[in-house]
């Protein structure tokens, strides 16, 4: 069994990795995610999301960063959250009864819920071929073996710093 | 081998095993002593809505406690410790030696004290049984009184409500959800209510329910009398705790716990509703009596238990409810009159947010807002993520004064993801549930 635990064990898993400064904010990542999602274009169901920066001249996206011990996952009192073959952790839609637990035992901000199914939801990387990196023009979002680190934090935090402000470019 | 001895099969006793099958993959002996196959109480109000199965309740049956090579005394009761030998009595007699002890024995429901509580057709909602007899008793036009507005009570409203059910909810208070939100989001979910038909009577105190035929008619000590066909009394819960006097456990409220989940007698753990133990933003000990916590305390506790000196900061008190499409959340120290207190209210929506500060420091956060808008942000969790890890945010103090609505950016340049990466509980990523197993 040791063996088979290992697959998900940290090391070697493809994540998404950010780099805010190529963001152009063009949301095609929004769109195709909720389109790969929902089947419709719904950016509001989108489990990225964009943040504007210092008057809407710079920009962020933001997704799940599939933690190591998820706090969704150990949350769930009816065990849907697993992981799927990708390394994301994944909502079983059939077992979620849309408690939202998960949504409040997450830290990150990246556990949605959906009014029209009455289920939790996240970003499962597609099944390991994520539309926002696919369609990214910009290469802002790339689907790669990197580290599970805060890839906006320091970028937003420059942002707010800067001349114009927290206060500019308010979503 | 290791004999732990786990007392109670809810969340936090049910997480407990988990953890340690994880951890040793069955290199140790567990025995289970549950007076109830292990269910997760907080999945009631879906099986109440008739959303889910009866077995869908249940997180472990016998076939799975047995997979993961779990001796289960189901529809056994622990009645006493015998510290000093390291032996657990059973009601009957048996005893049941052990190397460690967790108790997770949760709470009760409490009925408010008042003549004709114990009638028929008066339910509380906490148990499986509770719950099936609520469920059997409404439907279409059912009249039902809701006595308490706090969380539990709340938790089963869309439930009641999606069988068609005509709601009268009464509260002693002046407000509903009294433990859960401060006054002002109170009345917005209040009005929220009342325009949906749901009628509620603050102030109230019952004062009786008598027999009206098939029917039940509550007297109160002011004001109209209340007819009904079923009345749900969410009066209140207390700590299944009785059962330890005598044992040298040194109990408050709950089974005093510390970081570890320790108590002060050697070798005895305590998890879930039963444990006062550390609150992530106060350091105090304090009963949550939510799930978040049980789950928490069963893994940490269970971590120690096998032998790996786990200290964790703490849980965070928090909750989540919706009412009929109206989402609510508080986190942490919400209801703190030392804090500064930055506020909006957004009453066409309606939506409010609450955010409270010591310093540079978010200790408490409420959230309210339509379902449908809520989602479209990060918020919640976002607040949860501030709250919880106690980052500086003092440069965006000012921004939040103008605009609590804005937490995102401020989370984002807060570098609260960055220190919260590596930060675990057990020290290792999680594996999925159904891959926990005990190797052959
Ligand atoms: C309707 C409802 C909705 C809820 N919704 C939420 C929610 O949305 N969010 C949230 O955070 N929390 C919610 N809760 C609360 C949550 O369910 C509890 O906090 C949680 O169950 C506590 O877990 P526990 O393991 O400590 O106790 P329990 O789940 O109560 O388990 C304790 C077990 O020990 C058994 N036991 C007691 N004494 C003995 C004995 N002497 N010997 C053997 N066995 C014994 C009990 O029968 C029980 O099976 C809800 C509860 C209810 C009833
Ligand atoms: S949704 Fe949140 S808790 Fe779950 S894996 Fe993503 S970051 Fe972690
Ligand atoms: S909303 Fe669904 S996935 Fe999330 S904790 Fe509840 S049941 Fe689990």
């Amino acid at each position: 069994m040791r063996e088979a635990l290992s697959s998900n064990r940290g090391g070697a898993m493809k994540i998404l990795k950010i780099i805010p400064e190529k963001c152009t904010g063009c949301m095609r990542c929004e769109l195709a995610c909720s389109y790969e999602q929902t089947g419709t274009f719904q950016p509001s169901k989108a489990v990225i999301r964009v943040s504007a920066f210092e008057g809407h001249t710079s920009y962020a996206p933001y997704t799940c960063p599939q933690c190591d011990e998820a706090w969704c996952l150990t949350a769930c009192p009816v065990e849907a959250i697993g992981i799927s073959p990708a390394g994301a952790k994944d909502v079983a839609d059939d077992i979620c009864v849309g408690c939202k637990l998960c949504t409040i035992a997450c830290p990150y901000g990246t556990m949605f819920y959906d009014i029209d199914t009455h289920k939790a939801f996240k970003c499962d990387l597609c099944g390991g071929n994520p539309a926002c990196a696919s369609v990214c023009p910009t290469d802002a979002i790339v689907y790669e073996e990197a580290d599970k680190t805060d890839w906006v934090g320091p970028f937003a935090a420059e942002r707010a710093k800067s001349p114009a402000g927290p206060l500019a470019g308010v979503l | 081998m290791a004999r732990h001895v786990i007392v109670g099969g809810g969340t936090a006793g049910w997480n407990a095993i988990t953890t340690l099958r994880e951890l040793d993959q069955g290199d140790s002996e567990i025995i289970l002593v549950a007076d109830e196959t292990p269910y997760s109480r907080m999945v009631l109000p879906y099986y109440l809505a008739r959303d889910i199965a009866e077995s869908h309740v249940y997180i472990a049956s016998p076939p799975k406690l047995a997979a993961l090579s779990v001796d289960a005394r189901l529809g056994a009761r622990a009645e006493k410790i015998d510290a000093s030998a390291g032996k657990l009595i059973l009601e009957g007699g048996d005893e049941v030696e052990y190397d460690n002890l967790l108790i997770a024995t949760g709470s009760s429901a409490v009925k408010a004290p008042v003549p004709g509580a114990d009638g028929e057709n008066v339910h509380s909602f906490w148990t499986f049984p509770q719950a099936r007899a609520v469920a059997s008793g409404v439907g279409e036009g059912a009249r039902v009184a809701m006595i308490g507005a706090g969380f539990i009570a709340f938790t089963i409203l869309n439930a009641l409500v999606s069988q068609g059910v005509k709601l009268t909810v009464v509260e002693l208070e002046s407000r509903i959800l009294p433990r859960m939100i401060d006054d002002t989001g109170a009345g917005i979910v209040q009005d929220w209510l009342n325009d949906r038909g749901v009628e509620v009577r603050t102030s109230a105190q019952l004062a009786s329910i008598e027999d009206k035929g098939d029917a039940k008619l509550l007297k109160f000590k002011e004001g109209p009398d209340l007819e009904v066909d079923l009345v749900i009394m969410a009066t209140g819960i207390k700590p299944n705790i009785d059962w330890v006097a005598g044992s040298g456990l040194e109990t408050n409220q709950g089974i005093l716990v510390d970081e570890y989940c320790r108590t002060n007698v050697e070798n005895i753990y305590a998890a879930g509703d039963i444990a006062e133990g550390p609150d992530a933003v106060t350091g105090e000990k304090v009963v949550h009596a939510i799930e978040p916590t049980a789950m928490q305390h069963g893994r940490v506790a269970a971590a120690n238990m096998a032998g790996q000196e786990v200290a964790y900061k703490g849980s965070l008190l928090m909750n989540i409810v919706d009412v009929l499409d109206m989402e609510i959340a508080s986190f942490g120290a919400w209801d703190d009159a030392d804090a500064e207190v930055f506020e909006a209210v957004r009453a066409e929506r309606p939506a409010y947010r609450k955010l409270l500060f010591h310093g540079g420091r978010l200790t408490g956060a409420i959230i309210l807002g339509k379902t449908r808008e809520i989602w479209t942000t990060n918020d919640v969790g976002m607040l949860k993520g501030l709250v919880y890890t106690g980052v500086d945010i003092s440069e965006w103090k000012e921004h939040l004064r103008e605009n609590p609505f804005d937490v995102k950016r401020a989370f984002l340049a807060s570098g609260a993801a960055g220190g919260l990466l590596p930060e675990t509980i057990l020290g290792r990523p999680s594996i999925s549930a159904h891959e926990i197993a005990v190797s052959s």
